[in-house]
């Protein structure tokens, strides 16, 4: 039986409908199959539509492989989202690729840790929740306890206090992403932190970088796993939040490159791809985080070209245009928030007003050593070849900042290292803690990066001392999350002294020795 | 004779173990260039008549540690000597010792969690079993902001049969079924086993998750063991004209 079917391509997603046309020979596919690289080419701000002769089913077959071939560079290189796209129902019209038992067949879950549980039998969904464990303690609505402490200002640090986030910044570090699970924040009221020598090294860095330009102000904050290098960076936000600066914070750059979000190629000079999601998703926080602020006119115009939907033909084109002097950076990005097109000009003359303008501007990018680890992407370009980092809009954009290409004129820059990412030396080398070697291979050293990170700054959050162990400690013994002591036995000092031991003085170690240890 | 520590002090290396800093390591490609010149053979001649010695040491005699380490100057060391300590208590010190020694050492691990944690156990993993555990407890925790020891005690204590039954030949035709007390282990041993039945009945993939909503339950008093205990209660009453009271 024959099916007619007409290809459809819409911003890179593919769909069939029923057609209307006659039945001509499945032979009539192969010329197109031969010449393939026409049906490609297409624009992505333009809808291309393509209408084929109709074909049977097993001529499906045939061209199948051959669309998705030519169309996955542009999708997303995880292969369970590409599971999910070839399943989905972006193939209308069509049947599936894989129909057979197995693939419909549900993924096997493993059961309880219990002795009777054997094998892997598939059981019905019971009630309760479906998340892990980490999504639950942090996004389940518990109970929570009260707590009164200090709030972390930048004009009165006293050090060993554990402080709140203050409550004019704490919504915007919420929005920007800098509070993180499995950092135990579910355990309190709010999330709190320890004044540390750190913090008022950082204290004084803002300070001077208030003043000057950001090429002054570029730092790399490095540290072990688990030491505090994410709540430093917080800490620093909040301080800067606190003196009415705009942050444009990107918490997990892993994003960019591990392959978990679309990519395109780029409108601008400049780079190569874009990557429209995640350009979208920075634009919606950093405007949520940074309202009060962007009351900064403009000193060029920009044009938002109007974005029809799909089928809607009709109508005069109407661009929208915010003019210099007369707009303000609000309302560009007011616009942009709700705008359906790319962002990407969008985010570049973000960039450019930002720099342009007096107000201070930190850029905060947490997770950078996803850069370090994996300089070469999970993307790849047409020819198949996996895609350097810096050929993307955005990392692109980060480093001409970290180089000095472009600068603010009050402000800095601030990197943050992950302890997740194996240890590298090229972030190593270029911050002057171990020295160059020539025959590294390039999977242990990037070259061209480290010399574009040798103008950062180090500065390194060490484990906690005793005195900071003891601080934080009274913390939880006066909030009660600690229940694995007979606490109202316990020689404090013996007992800080043991936690201290335990953890080595690492605030991750040390919260998970009081929350998670129960024998 | 060559001692393990003259050769770490020959060779201007900090110690022989796993972390060796060498010199080495320090160079750039020139310096390393200018090092592999023919001025520092020497320094190479070191290296490889430093690791003979010490490889004849080795083999010619026995490892006797006494001898090896010994100071300089010094045939052999004094293995029991702890004068380089210098360590002697404190007043305070030694009062708390005084004070302690009335005092019974206190268990190392909460019986019941050791129970729970064993029951969970699977192939031996018993460090897993109690990851588990505590992170169900952190979750019961979060829900009802208490001790999640005391709660799981209590909830084990309220969902814990009294009483089960037993067959007993009597040696006639016919067997009776007579209904037996349990012991706290017994009791907590099936309330936790129920309450593990409970657990796999629900959705989550993490055992954690489950685990932590079945306790709920049963503090909630919703949990489907309630009808196992009532159940097994029943059964109890019904044979309780076997009862041997002596």
């Amino acid at each position: 039986m024959s099916t007619e079917l007409s290809l459809v391509i819409v911003n890179r997603c593919i769909y069939f409908k029923p057609s209307p046309l006659g039945h001509p020979p499945a032979t009539c596919l192969y010329p197109i199959l031969r010449h393939p690289p026409s049906i490609f080419a297409y624009n992505y701000y333009v809808c291309h539509y393509l209408s084929l002769p109709s074909f049977t089913t097993s001529d499906q077959i045939l061209l199948f492989p051959y669309i998705i071939s030519c169309t996955t560079q542009y999708l997303p290189t995880n292969r369970s989202y590409r599971k999910v796209f070839l399943h989905s129902t972006m193939f209308r019209g069509i049947r599936a690729l894989h129909t057979s038992a197995a693939s419909l067949a549900e993924k096997k879950v493993s059961l309880s840790f219990r002795k009777e549980a054997k094998g892997f039998v598939k059981r019905s969904k019971g009630p309760g929740n479906h998340k892990n464990f980490i999504n639950v303690s942090s996004t389940t609505l518990l109970k929570k306890s009260e707590s009164h402490l200090p709030d972390l200002k930048p004009q009165n640090l006293t050090k060993n206090v554990v402080t709140n986030f203050p409550n004019d910044s704490v919504k915007a570090l919420h929005h920007l992403g800098s509070f993180r699970k499995g950092q135990f924040n579910e355990a309190f009221s709010r999330p709190v932190s320890l004044v540390r020598d750190a913090t008022i090294r950082l204290e004084k860095i803002l300070q001077k970088a208030l003043t000057t330009d950001s090429t002054n102000t570029r730092i790399a904050i490095i540290g072990e796993s688990g030491v505090g290098k994410t709540t430093t960076l917080a800490q620093f936000q909040s301080m800067a939040k606190s003196h009415k600066a705009i942050v444009f914070a990107i918490n997990n750059a892993d994003n960019f490159v591990d392959g978990s979000s679309d990519f395109g190629p780029s409108a601008l000079d400049t780079v190569e791809y874009r990557q429209p999601m995640v350009t979208r998703k920075l634009i919606k926080k950093f405007f949520k985080a940074n309202k009060d602020e962007l009351n900064i006119p403009l000193t060029e115009d920009i044009k938002f070209a109007t974005v029809k939907s799909f089928g809607e033909r009709k109508g005069k084109q109407q661009d929208l245009a915010f003019k210099a002097k007369e707009n303000t950076l609000f309302d560009v990005l007011n616009h942009a928030v709700h705008y359906r097109g790319d962002l990407s000009h969008c985010l570049h003359f973000t960039f450019s007003q930002l720099s342009a303008s007096n107000v201070p501007v930190f850029l905060t990018v947490d997770n950078f050593t996803a850069f370090t680890q994996n300089p070469i992407t999970a993307y790849r370009d047409t020819k198949n070849n996996r895609i350097y980092f810096d050929r993307f809009e955005i990392p692109s954009l980060i480093l001409r900042y970290i180089r000095g290409d472009d600068k603010f004129n009050k402000g800095g820059v601030l990197i943050s290292s992950s302890g997740k990412h194996k240890s590298n030396d090229t972030l190593s080398v270029a911050l002057g803690d171990k020295s160059y070697e020539p025959y590294a291979k390039f999977g242990d050293f990037d070259r061209k990066l480290a010399a574009t990170l040798q103008n950062l700054e180090k500065f390194e959050v060490p484990s906690l001392n005793k005195e900071e162990v003891g601080s934080l400690l009274q913390y939880y013994l006066d909030q009660g999350i600690i229940h694995n002591e007979k606490t109202d036995e316990i020689n404090f000092e013996s007992f800080r002294d043991n936690k201290f031991f335990y953890s080595s003085g690492n605030p991750r170690e040390l919260l998970k020795s009081c929350t998670l240890n129960y024998y | 004779m060559l001692r393990v520590s003259n050769l770490s002090r020959r060779l201007g290396v900090g110690s022989l173990g796993r972390f060796v800093t060498s010199p080495l390591l320090q160079k750039t490609p020139v310096q390393i260039f200018r090092f592999n010149s023919s001025q520092n053979k020497d320094v190479y001649d070191l290296w490889i008549q430093s690791i003979q010695e010490l490889r004849k040491e080795l083999n010619d005699k026995p490892w006797i540690p006494e001898v090896s380490l010994a100071p300089p100057g010094q045939a052999r060391a004094d293995m029991r000597d702890t004068s380089h300590l210098q360590w002697q208590p404190t007043q305070e010190q030694l009062e708390q010792i005084a004070e302690l020694k009335s005092k019974p050492i206190p268990l190392k691990n909460d019986p019941l969690i050791e129970h729970c944690t064993n029951l969970i156990m699977k192939d031996g993993l018993k460090y897993k079993a109690n990851q588990y555990l505590s992170k169900a407890l952190y979750l019961v925790f979060l829900q009802k902001r208490k001790d999640p020891v005391e709660l799981l005690r209590g909830c084990l204590d309220s969902l814990g049969p009294l009483c089960s039954t037993k067959t007993m030949k009597t040696g006639f035709a016919k067997n009776v079924t007579v209904p037996v007390p349990l012991s706290t282990r017994q009791r907590n041993r099936l309330a936790f086993k129920w309450i593990l039945e409970g657990s796999d009945k629900r959705a989550s993939k993490d055992f954690s998750v489950r685990l932590a909503e079945e306790i709920i339950s049963v503090i909630d008093g919703k949990s489907s063991g309630f009808e196992k205990r009532s159940l097994m209660h029943k059964q109890a009453a019904l044979h309780r004209a076997y009862l041997k009271l002596k």
